[in-house]
């Protein structure tokens, strides 16, 4: 019997994404985003969440998503991963999926919607592929980039 | 409990251990007969060697054991404590703690080679008396110096092994016997156990986090008790009081939770003050005196580092060798004293020592040969003046670089720290009596008063202590509006040129820049020595905000001091003034060119003194001097009260007495405040002993600098002390001690009218 794991899932310029929900603390319709001048791109900014500042990732910024014309970016996905908070801006959230091992397949190499390095893998469903993130990546690696960034300057 | 949580204690007690060892070894070496200590001391290295046998960390369990061996043969009275074995002792501390180190940061020991370390240990237990001693280096690194000891005796080797091996046997047999004593005084000596209930360790991001949603709490119950007025409902309304009384009682709680004794990092002292009095060979001792001053744990950390580089600058700069001590008639033994405690809402931390003093002529002669100040400039600087060199990056009056300061780099950084955290910094020193250093830092960090302005569309907040005023400048009407200063753009405030940045172009937000005849308004900011003016596009309100630090995604924003949430639950950036200053350039470029074109005007204002001149009626003009003045208020007659035969008014918490000046100067107009109710009047506000006054004028003109010496003006007349002239017009200049004592009289003659009658018969 193959081990089942429950996804999280939303959508991006008409993408259909998913991740884990263990990671997700919780979503959040009513926010406001206060922008950092100069901050790295993939950082939109910063919000309150109950008192605790938290970063607000640019999803399309991230995953070199372009931009569409229905680009809402309505709700906001808590992450608490890798010891702190961050929330991920999306369009829309659809349902919370348990899935099987089974349907679950590693990214394929001609994969080109999106940044293939934050995929963890793929998940056939009946109507659709579902792609599924990985949380910590996404939350590390502006502070990768920054780190690269600075190596290289030196 | 897996096992990474083991490893974590494990080094959170090891470090526990190791702190406390520092003080114990100093003291030990004062009273090298202390068997208590010495037991208390062995106990502890046992405790480490059998914690590190059981997670497997071989190094530590091994550098511990050797020292553990040296510290037995010393408790049983075999050998005796001294200097050089002290030495070796603590650093094997340093070894223990920098693998101690190693394993929080790689969760595994490090590799490393003790062997020249634990032989010396073992040898020393032998009762050997090597002399290799650990150069000085090895207690800022103890394990390169040891690499460095091995890779010399790296032919020597096997001999080397051998006597490890036979000391540790020889220990062995030690050890079960020392295990059992170690046991049996557990229940003699209870002196070190902790009688009362013990502190419970919690980790401090728990903390944070219960402080943060007991801050959360707070406005909660803001909105709740807007309810209570609009339900009007008693039983509501009386739940609601309790929420608020205990949502209070909780925040404060929390805030206590994260204070902590200034003991804490005062702990660490008399290691440090042994260590640097032997490398410069003068004899110090500590005094520390109100150690159980509270201060939040954030500003513990944040002064640590300032008050390490001031006593290091008692030590090598101040305290003299003991020879020269015993010649000026001082105990060979220098002091250095650490006192802190409450002052005014701040906590006051005194490090004071009694050596040389500064040598001022020193410092003037330093401060010529850098060219800072002119040879004739210099001779007429005092004292508080010369200090202020002190604070300037890159000035040092040490002629030689030594290991510990002379660098030039210190007090600069020190003032910058503790600026940072809101505190100032104050240096009093007398030749040959000694220095003292006055540290003021707030209680806590949390809390900060900011003002706001808007950039763009978005408020930014800037932290108060570094606002020295705000300013307006019409671009079409002033005569010289923005001038250009080596590519950078400069007004000019009370003729002096005060560069100027713009913070939509330092953020980045917009590149527009201003139409000719906008009018600017502009945050006159004083940072890392620099003043320089922000141009903002308005400027909001002043506001407490709590700081909250922007997280490791947004470490980078050098612009940016933090954030903080505003009432209505929206994010607020606070600007780091420090930083913008550096990250614009505008530091490098001040301090590469100064500000000079008007540097003569300056230097006759300094000959010259500033007052504020005013109007009491139409040509009536006069003046008063701009220290006696606290500031400026437009007043409402609507709000002046009548209290006697005195007219006063609110004044935030005090009383303000208004004074009609036209009362007690000879010839001026019988000018009263105006009476229509709904123009405010202008009032000078002066704050003398005990008492706020506010001078009634008509309006205020401006702030003037004319010469000192004041045309006497004959016959005297009553409240004015003479006058001055300036661009061909005299000015009155306002008696206000006269003023203030004829106004008592005055007040007092209600109430005795004998008095009066024989005063003014005078």
């Amino acid at each position: 019997m193959s081990l089942s794991t429950e996804f999280v899932t939303f959508y991006l310029a008409g993408n259909y994404f998913g991740i884990s929900a263990s990671k997700v603390l919780e979503l959040n319709r009513n926010f406001e985003v206060t922008p950092v001048p100069k901050s790295q791109k993939v950082v939109s900014g910063i919000m309150n969440l109950r008192g605790q500042l938290v970063p607000a990732i640019n999803m399309y910024e991230s995953l070199k998503l372009e931009a569409q014309d229905d680009r809402k970016e309505a709700i906001a996905i808590i992450l608490q991963c890798a010891g702190f908070l961050a929330a991920l801006l999306v369009d829309d959230v659809g349902e919370i999926l348990s899935l099987e091992e089974d349907t679950f397949e590693p990214p394929p190499s001609n994969f080109s919607i999106v940044s293939k390095e934050f995929i963890l893998g793929v998940h056939k469903l009946p109507t659709r592929l579902l792609l599924i993130l990985d949380p910590n990546l996404i939350i590390q690696r502006p502070e990768k980039v920054a780190k690269n960034s600075a190596l290289l300057a030196h | 409990m897996n096992d990474d949580d083991i490893l974590v204690e494990f080094i959170i007690e090891a470090r526990e251990i190791l702190d406390q060892l520092d003080l114990d070894f100093v003291l030990l070496e004062t009273t090298p007969d202390n068997k208590k200590l010495i037991e208390n001391i062995f106990r502890a290295i046992h405790t480490i060697k059998g914690n590190s046998g059981f997670l497997a960390l071989k190094r530590l369990e091994k550098v511990a054991h050797a020292a553990e061996s040296l510290l037995g043969k010393i408790r049983d009275g075999h050998l005796m404590l001294d200097s050089h074995k002290t030495t070796i002792l603590l650093s094997a501390l340093d070894c223990l703690r920098s693998i101690i180190e190693g394993i929080d940061d790689l969760q595994v020991e490090p590799a490393g080679d003790d062997s020249a370390l634990i032989e010396q240990l073992l040898a020393l237990a032998m009762g050997k008396n090597i002399e290799i001693s650990l150069s000085q280096p090895s207690i800022s690194s103890p394990i390169a110096a040891s690499d460095l000891l091995q890779a010399v005796a790296q032919p020597l080797t096997p001999p080397a092994d051998d006597s490890i091996l036979s000391s540790a046997h020889l220990s062995a047999a030690d050890l079960t016997e020392s295990t059992e004593r170690v046991w049996d005084s557990d229940y003699v000596d209870p002196a070190n156990n902790q009688e009362v209930a013990t502190p419970v360790r919690v980790n401090l991001e728990l903390l944070d986090n219960l402080m943060n949603l007991a801050s959360e709490m707070v406005l909660a119950r803001n909105r709740l008790l807007s309810f209570t007025k609009q339900f009007m409902d008693h039983d509501f309304s009386s739940a609601v009081r309790v929420i608020d009384l205990l949502t209070l009682e909780l925040q404060e709680r929390m805030m206590k939770t994260r204070m902590q004794p200034i003991s804490q990092l005062w702990s660490k002292f008399p290691r440090l003050i042994r260590d640097v009095s032997n490398e410069c060979s003068k004899k110090v001792a500590l005094i520390q005196m109100g150690a159980e001053t509270e201060l939040d744990r954030t500003l513990l950390d944040a002064i640590r580092d300032p008050l390490v580089h001031i006593i290091r600058n008692s030590i090598d700069h101040g305290i003299e060798a003991p020879a020269e001590r015993a010649c000026c008639g001082k105990p060979e033994v220098g002091k250095v004293l650490l006192r802190a405690g409450h002052e005014n809402g701040m906590v006051v931390i005194e490090i004071a020592d009694d050596g040389a003093g500064i040598n001022y002529d020193l410092v003037r002669q330093k401060a010529v040969e850098k060219g800072l100040v002119s040879p004739q400039q210099a001779i007429g600087l005092n004292d508080l003046q010369l200090l202020e060199f002190i604070f300037l990056p890159g000035f040092s009056t040490k002629s030689e670089i030594s290991n510990l300061s002379g660098r030039g780099v210190g007090m600069d950084v020190v003032k910058t720290n503790v600026s940072k955290i809101g505190g100032s910094i104050e240096i009093d020193s007398k030749p040959g009596l000694g220095t003292t250093t006055r540290l003021k830092i707030p209680l806590t960090l949390a809390i900060i008063p900011a003002l706001f302005i808007r950039c763009g569309t978005e408020a930014y907040a800037i932290p108060q202590d570094s606002v020295l005023e705000v300013a307006n400048l019409d671009l079409g009407s002033d005569s010289t509006g923005l001038e250009d200063f080596y590519g950078s753009p400069v007004f000019r405030l009370r003729n002096r040129l005060v560069p100027l940045l713009f913070l939509n172009h330092q953020l980045e937000v917009s590149q527009d820049v201003p139409a000719a005849n906008a009018i600017l308004s502009i945050v006159i900011l004083q940072s890392s020595g620099v003043r320089f003016g922000l141009v903002v596009d308005e400027v909001l309100n002043m506001q407490e905000v709590v700081v909250k630090p922007l997280g490791p995604l947004l470490k980078d924003a050098k612009d940016f001091a933090g954030a903080t949430i505003l009432g209505n639950g929206r994010v607020a950036l606070i600007l780091d003034v420090n930083g913008i200053a550096v990250e614009s350039g505008m530091v490098a470029k001040i301090q590469s060119r100064p500000l000079t074109p008007v540097s003569t005007q300056e230097k006759s204002h300094e000959e010259d003194i500033a007052m504020l001149s005013f109007e009491l009626d139409e040509q009536f003009r006069l003046a008063i001097y701009l220290d006696q003045v606290e500031r400026l208020e437009m007043v409402s007659p609507k709000l002046v009260q009548r209290n006697g035969s005195r007219d006063v008014i609110q004044y935030g918490k005090d009383i303000m007495h208004l004074i009609y000046l036209s009362q007690y100067i000879e010839g001026a107009g019988g000018y009263q405040a105006n009476k229509n109710e709904d123009i405010a009047i202008p009032v000078i506000v002066h704050r003398g002993k005990g008492v706020i006054v506010g001078l009634v004028v008509s309006q205020v003109l401006d702030i003037i600098y004319v010469s000192k010496n004041l045309h006497q003006a004959s016959p005297p007349q009553k409240g004015l002390l003479g006058c001055v002239s300036l661009h061909d017009q005299v000015i009155n200049v306002l008696d206000l001690e006269e003023i203030l004592m004829m106004r008592n009289l005055h007040e007092n003659s209600k109430e005795y009218p004998a008095v009066i009658d024989m005063d003014q018969g005078s």
